[in-house]
């Protein structure tokens, strides 16, 4: 009788234990991600220059973690050409603790043939902006990818 | 309590939970959000459906652990089908309606050029669930094994097994009393009875 009742009072520990790290870890996932999220704290901007045709696409955000537990991020930007496949890519990562805020920059340089392929009318590449959130020693994520469109539709 | 009591309110709490609850959330929704969910392709009164499905299920599973014996299979039956039940459900939570992505959920948003895709990793969650599960499974057998060696000890020897489960339901259904009786004083001798 009485095995029964520490196995099931270890069987209420595991269940308590879950819902607590569930409402911990979404709860700093969702924070994180809202963050990223306000137009306020994230910028991205594409130059062109005219002298040479290089692209340069730069994301500057400013990251702040409101949540109880750490969380590591990973940002990424690249350019996606016709055929689905990546022209180019960065991406950087970083730690943020509880209540941590950092800003992040990261430019991408576009080879002017492949900036010129992108902006033609009627072609189907992207500009790829990626937010990785995890928490919970990395067992809890969140992938945030914004494909935008690049060429104008015909 | 009872354990029939205790079913019967557990039963009511679980069916208002999942089953009432979730028809009455989307209404507290801001419509923006139903629209965005509608969107990406999320099937929001198919999701409600299957909650309140498990839901129902989950109560009559509740009600039939509290009215059966613990020593009865049926009762170590319900037991674990309620535990595998709340996996289900845990699963179809996790996935938004969809269990088979086992805590990995995708969502995917095109807004005027922009396509937003969204996967959630939930999948501690899951194997946590499964931990739970497994653990109540064997809780449930250990409960039952218990209240068999209990039904069979040399006292009840020679009783049917019906005879047995009725004498458990008797014993649940007693009622104790709340006081226990107070310890009567002998009365104090008064100045005529000392004569």
């Amino acid at each position: 009788m009485r095995a029964v009742r520490v196995f099931g009072l270890l069987v209420f520990l595991v269940q308590l234990s879950s819902v607590l790290t569930f409402g911990l870890g979404v709860y700093t996932i969702f924070n994180v991600a809202s963050s990223t999220a306000s137009g306020d704290a994230i910028g991205l901007e594409l130059t062109i220059d005219r002298s040479t045709g290089i692209g340069i696409l730069r994301l500057l955000a400013t990251l702040r973690n409101i949540g109880p537990l750490g969380a590591d991020l990973a940002i990424g930007v690249g350019a996606i050409d016709n055929s689905s496949a990546y022209i180019t890519r960065n991406s950087t990562s970083l730690h943020l603790d509880a209540g941590e805020g950092k800003p992040v920059s990261i430019s991408l340089h576009i080879p002017a043939d492949s900036m010129r392929e992108l902006m033609l009318e009627g072609v189907e590449g992207y500009f790829e902006v990626t937010f990785d959130i995890r928490t919970l020693n990395k067992m809890v994520g969140f992938l945030n990818s914004l494909r935008i469109r690049t060429g104008e539709p015909r | 309590m009872s354990r029939k009591l205790g079913s019967v309110i557990s039963a009511a709490i679980t069916l208002m939970v999942f089953t009432v609850l979730p028809f009455y959330a989307p209404s507290l929704l801001p419509p923006e959000v139903g629209q965005a969910l509608s969107q990406a392709g999320f099937n929001q009164s198919g999701f409600i459906n299957q909650i309140a499905i498990m839901g129902v299920l989950m109560a009559i599973l509740t009600l039939v652990k509290g009215f059966s014996p613990e020593s009865s299979p049926i009762c170590l039956l319900a037991s674990i089908a309620s535990s595998v039940s709340m996996l289900v459900f845990t699963l179809l939570s996790l996935g938004l309606g969809d269990w088979e992505g086992l805590g990995i959920t995708t969502i995917s948003l095109n807004v005027q050029g922009v396509l937003n895709t969204v996967v959630l990793d939930l999948r501690l969650f899951v194997q946590l669930a499964v931990l739970s599960v497994a653990l109540q499974v064997m809780h449930s057998i250990l409960v039952f094994v218990d209240a068999r060696k209990r039904t069979s000890s040399p006292n009840n020897a020679g009783r049917t097994r019906e005879a047995l489960w009725q004498m458990e339901r008797d014993k649940e259904s007693t009622t104790h009393p709340v006081a226990q009786p107070r310890l009567m004083m002998p009365p104090r001798p008064t100045e005529s009875g000392r004569t």
